[in-house]
Parts: C-alpha cells; structure tokens; sequence
C-alpha cells in the first residue's frame, strides 16, 4: 500500500511510458479508420449487389403481354422468387443467407425483415439488416447495418430484341 | 568603441577568409534550419508526386465501374458504351484499352442476357516522371496498371424463337 502511494505521489516519470500511450492510440486510431473503411466499403458493395438482384427480378417478373397495352404489371411472386434464386446462385448465400469466403469462413449474414412485393405498380421492396463482424467485436459484438432497398419498373414501351 | 567593433568578431570586421570559415567552429542554428527545411519540402514534394499514381488507380477504377454500370443497365455492348468510355478519357485525361471478356452473347448483336455476366478490363500504362531537368528529356517509369470488374446484365432480351 505504501509503495503504491509513494508511486501515485512521485513527480518522477519516464518518457518511455508516455511514448507506449502515443503508439497505443495512433495504432487503435489507424485501426478504427482502416475498420471503418473495410465496413464502409463492404456495405456498398452487398448494396450494390442487392440492387442489380433486385432489379434483374423485377425485370424478368413483368408481365409482357400488359406493355402492349401501355400498362405496367408484374407476377410479384415471380419477383420474389427470382430474387432468392439470385442470392442462392449469384452471390452463394447458404440457406440461412450466410455468405462464406473462398477459404469457408464467415462474412456476413443478411436477415430480411421483410420483402413485399406489388403487381401494380410494379415494384419490389427489400428492408433488413447486413449482420458482420468487426475487429472491434469482442467490445460491441456483432455490427448490424440496416438496409432499405426499393426497385420499380415504370416502362410500358415494348423492349427486347424487335 | 570603433577599434572594438572593427577587430576579427566584431559587427563591422571584414568577412573571414575561406580557409577560417571552414575550420572555423563557431556555428549557427540558421542554416541547418534552411537544410532542414530544404530536406522536409523535398520529401513532401517527393509523397506528393507518389500520390499521383494513386490517383490515376483510382480515376481507372472509377471508369471501369461506371462502364461496367452501362453495360449492365443496357444489356448489350452498345455505341453507348463506347460513347462513355471516350466521354471518361476526356474528362480524366487517361487513354486505357478496354477489352470486355468471359461475356457470352445472346444472339448476333453482342446483346447479354438478363443475369449473365462479363468482365471489363481496362488496361493503362502511366508514365511516372520521376525527374525532369531543363537539359534532357524527363526520365519516367512506366507503370502498368489494370482493372478488372465483372458486372451482370439487367436487361431481359426476348428472343424471337
């Protein structure tokens, strides 16, 4: 006890303590900014991803035969549908929409709140959470980003090959 | 006063003679801050001219995607491509090779089907100028870089049976 007091109260220091402290922080600050960056960049991508799939099942759902009328439809179960098989196929989720690396290890898990889909207008919405894990997970566990994706098909001139 | 101030030392004594300037010991802080400084602006200017060729990886990459985005959205490898890609040459002053491959076409009109994909590769030599006197050519290093981003169709072809 003594000893520890007479250490609290000595105005003697060392400099190389406070270089340990200045390393720790410029190397937890790098990391959070490399973290952020990786985070960041991977958010946009499955964005990215999400919403070529989304597109591509609305464009094959619609209903051909309405254009000619000038009317948009779309087969919404069609839609839904598509969209599975894309991220079974496409971007090889598993079941439970896990998505492994080339090495087998665990990237990210989408969880879907919730997909709706609309004959008329035609239009897909997409709404959950991109579950990952960061460097920093042993301190707030798994990170969650939430994601809102919609996807409408206004064309109703005739498209295709003529 | 005046004898003082003119012996060797004093503020109006005639300049030391080289010889007594080069063994002479008496130093001061002014120069080795102007060689100091001198060191410091050529580094910075040395990590300003790398952070070109990053930039130029970057402009290549960013061109690489947005073709890689028309393609996808047009489903076919279209005028408009090209169109886009000589626009991105304009704009960011690079004049890569773009080759699109691992692309199989729907019909005879280098049309892609909806959900399959290709790859755009941009290929770019960029000439690094690593020194540049007024007397001779400038001597560069030629970098060569490459982009590769593979992109899906989003366009349903209907094919006439």
């Amino acid at each position: 006890m003594n000893r520890a007091l007479t250490i609290l109260k000595s105005k003697h220091g060392d400099g190389l303590i406070f270089v340990f402290i200045i390393v720790f922080v410029i190397f937890t600050l790098t990391a959070m900014v490399i973290e952020y960056y990786r985070m960041d960049t991977m958010y946009q991508q499955i964005d990215y991803v999400l919403r070529r799939g989304m597109d591509s099942s609305v464009e094959y759902a619609m209903l051909d035969e309405y254009r000619r009328d000038r009317y948009a439809k779309m087969d919404s179960a069609l839609a839904q549908e598509k969209l599975y098989e894309y991220l079974y196929e496409s971007v090889k989720l598993d079941r439970n929409l896990n998505k492994y690396s080339d090495e087998g290890q665990w990237v990210y898990t989408l969880e879907i709140e919730s997909l709706t889909a609309t004959d008329d207008p035609p239009r897909l919405f997409l709404k959950g959470y991109l579950k990952t894990r960061s460097i920093f997970s042993f301190l707030t566990g798994e990170v969650r980003l939430p994601f809102t994706l919609t996807s409408a098909n206004a064309r109703i001139d005739e498209g295709g090959s003529p | 006063m005046n004898k003082q101030r003119r012996k060797p030392g004093g503020r109006f004594s005639p300049p030391f003679p080289l010889k007594q300037v080069l063994s002479g010991r008496v130093g001061s802080t002014y120069f080795e801050l102007m060689i100091k400084f001198i060191i410091v602006i050529t580094l910075m200017a040395t990590v300003l001219s790398f952070l070109s060729i990053f930039t130029v990886y970057l402009n290549l990459n960013h061109m690489c995607g947005r073709i890689v985005r028309v393609i996808e959205l047009d489903g076919q490898i279209s005028d408009n491509v090209y169109d886009v890609f000589f626009r991105l040459k304009e704009q960011t002053g690079l004049s890569p090779t773009m080759t699109i491959e691992d692309v199989t076409y729907c019909d005879g009109q280098q049309r892609i089907q909806l959900r399959e994909t290709f790859t755009v590769r941009l290929k770019y030599n960029h000439s690094f100028t690593v020194f540049s006197p007024s007397s001779s050519p400038p001597l560069q290093i030629g970098i060569p870089m490459e982009v590769r981003i593979t992109g899906m169709s989003e366009k349903y072809w209907k094919l006439l049976e």
